[in-house]
């Protein structure tokens, strides 16, 4: 059921653009909070259909419609089958943006949500701003049709935690000419306060990460009118996997400030032992985020925009050529330079410094180890790169979200 | 001389590649991974206050064994989130 204009009887979008509800047509707006329909007491009380109430148990039946509930719309009497998570959409039939479902209310209504701040047009032309100047980037995808674009509400759990760890870290200290490897304890605890956790297994949690930052200051106590006009799904995750993200998380934050205490360099954390304990007053929030797909050389894409403050996640295919190209290039042109550095420099250690005293020899010795070293390093360091990017690559080509986004209704 | 050209040559190639590598593998990363950060730490955390501090741990197992038992973290002992493989609701006093 639609939540309905006051002047003119049809159906209210939330419009990010206004930030407010939108008649199409009328172009009345309404602040969320003061819309006041029969629809959310119907909400409240309608009743869901399982599959096998609406189609019986039959195997075939249950392969094709697995884990989905039926709805009647409120509008136009259409039946909608929803699948998984999903907690608002869009009548196929009719195209209402009214079905907020009574999975809200049933399956406990979230305590905040972040409404969309950032339009449909907006996520699209943020991601062309952003690639417009990427030389590596493909032409075809600079110039990319999107083919869905959804504006989708995510479950996230926002905690806050109590965390005490004790560790050992490890570095490589310098003492005038020696390097020498040493041992750190570190035992300490923190507080975190207003962590937002992926409550959604649709994204992988490296993705939703990106995702953030969300700005807190734009938090609206949840009213299930700021998701007419989008998608959303409830949180589908448990609680061992909360924990383990949380202590995830957390552990990343302790380490990181733990080897930013101790001296050296080349640090790591050698052992650690420690507890997470997630205070029982977490919350339930919807945090908006747009899902714009393409496709491109036969793969689909699904790039993530952050609904509130447009911030782009994706990992993109790049100019294979134009990279091997440039690698080759320049490679051969810092080689003949460096050929001759290195001439000049190897006949002052090998050629001159036969004549010099066994010390001298003993550091021009490090020193080529030195320049080996950093040589491996670059190589090291420039795959940890292409690593992060393909990795990337791999989830924004990810066929579960493309799925996902591509059987909402249109 | 043949020796030092041969050397210069292997040292030359190394750095010339693998400096050519690393630049294209960082222009590759900052154009075609977008949104490679998440929240900074002090959105969510007021720091971390350090309660054992050990700068001399030897470089053993029996030290680090040593040093982690002595330190180990306790078990909350207030209310939690539960764990289990139950889906994950909200805790009963915000409802």
């Amino acid at each position: 059921m639609a939540t309905l204009c006051k002047n003119c009887g049809h159906a209210l979008v939330y419009d990010p653009a206004v930030k407010k509800m939108h008649c199409g047509v009328c172009g009345a707006t309404f602040e969320a909070e003061e819309v006041e329909s029969e629809a959310k007491k119907f909400r409240e009380n309608e009743r869901v259909m399982t599959r096998g109430e609406v189609y019986g148990e039959d195997e075939e039946v249950q392969e094709e419609f697995l884990e989905c509930y039926v709805y009647t719309c409120g509008e136009c009497g259409g039946e909608i089958v929803i699948h998984g998570s999903e907690v608002s959409t869009k009548c196929v039939y009719c195209g209402n943006p009214t079905v907020v479902f009574s999975r809200v209310a049933q399956e406990k209504t979230p305590d905040f949500v972040i409404p969309f701040a950032i339009t449909r047009d907006q996520a699209v032309d943020l991601i062309h701003q952003k690639i417009a100047h990427s030389i590596l980037v493909p032409k075809e995808i600079k110039n990319f049709q999107a083919e869905d674009v959804r504006g989708i509400y995510l479950p996230y759990w926002i905690v806050n935690a109590n965390h005490e760890e004790t560790c050992v870290v490890r570095s490589v200290v310098k003492s005038g000419k020696y390097s020498t490897t040493r041992h750190w304890g570190r035992t300490g605890k923190m507080v975190i306060r207003n962590f937002p956790m992926d409550g959604s297994k649709l994204l992988s949690n490296e993705s939703s990460a990106r995702l953030e930052p969300f700005d807190f200051k734009d938090v609206k106590i949840f009213d299930e009118d700021y998701l007419l006009g989008f998608y959303s799904n409830a949180s589908d995750i448990d609680y061992d996997e909360l924990h383990s993200e949380t202590e995830k998380r957390a552990m990343e934050i302790f380490e990181e400030k733990a080897m930013a205490d101790v001296k050296g360099s080349s640090k790591k954390i050698m052992a650690q032992m420690h507890e997470t304990a997630i205070l029982n007053d977490y919350s339930y929030a919807m945090f908006p985020v747009w899902f714009v797909t393409f496709t491109y050389e036969g793969k689909h894409n699904t790039i993530l925009v952050n609904g509130q403050t447009g911030k782009v996640v994706c990992g993109l295919p790049w100019r294979k050529t134009l990279f091997w190209t440039f690698t080759i290039v320049a490679g051969l042109l810092i080689t003949i330079v460096a050929f001759f550095l290195f001439k000049g420099l190897f006949y002052g250690i090998f050629e001159l410094g036969s004549s010099r005293k066994s010390s001298s020899n003993d550091s021009s010795g490090k020193l080529v180890v030195a320049i080996a070293a950093g040589i491996v390093a670059l190589f090291s360091a420039g795959v940890t790169k292409m690593k992060k990017v393909l990795k990337q690559i791999k989830l924004t080509q990810s066929s579960k979200t493309f799925n996902f986004v591509k059987k909402r209704q249109e | 001389m043949g020796f030092i050209n041969f050397l210069a040559a292997i040292f030359g190639a190394g750095l010339g590649f693998g400096l050519a590598f690393f630049i294209a593998a960082t222009i590759l990363n900052k154009n075609n991974n977008l949104g490679d950060s998440h929240g900074e730490d002090y959105l969510y955390s007021g720091g971390v206050s350090f309660t054992d501090r050990d700068d001399k741990l030897k470089t053993n197992d029996k030290q680090t064994t040593e040093y982690l038992a002595m330190h180990q973290p306790q078990k909350a002992a207030y209310p939690t989130a539960p764990y289990g493989k139950a889906l994950v609701q909200r805790p009963k006093q915000s409802q």
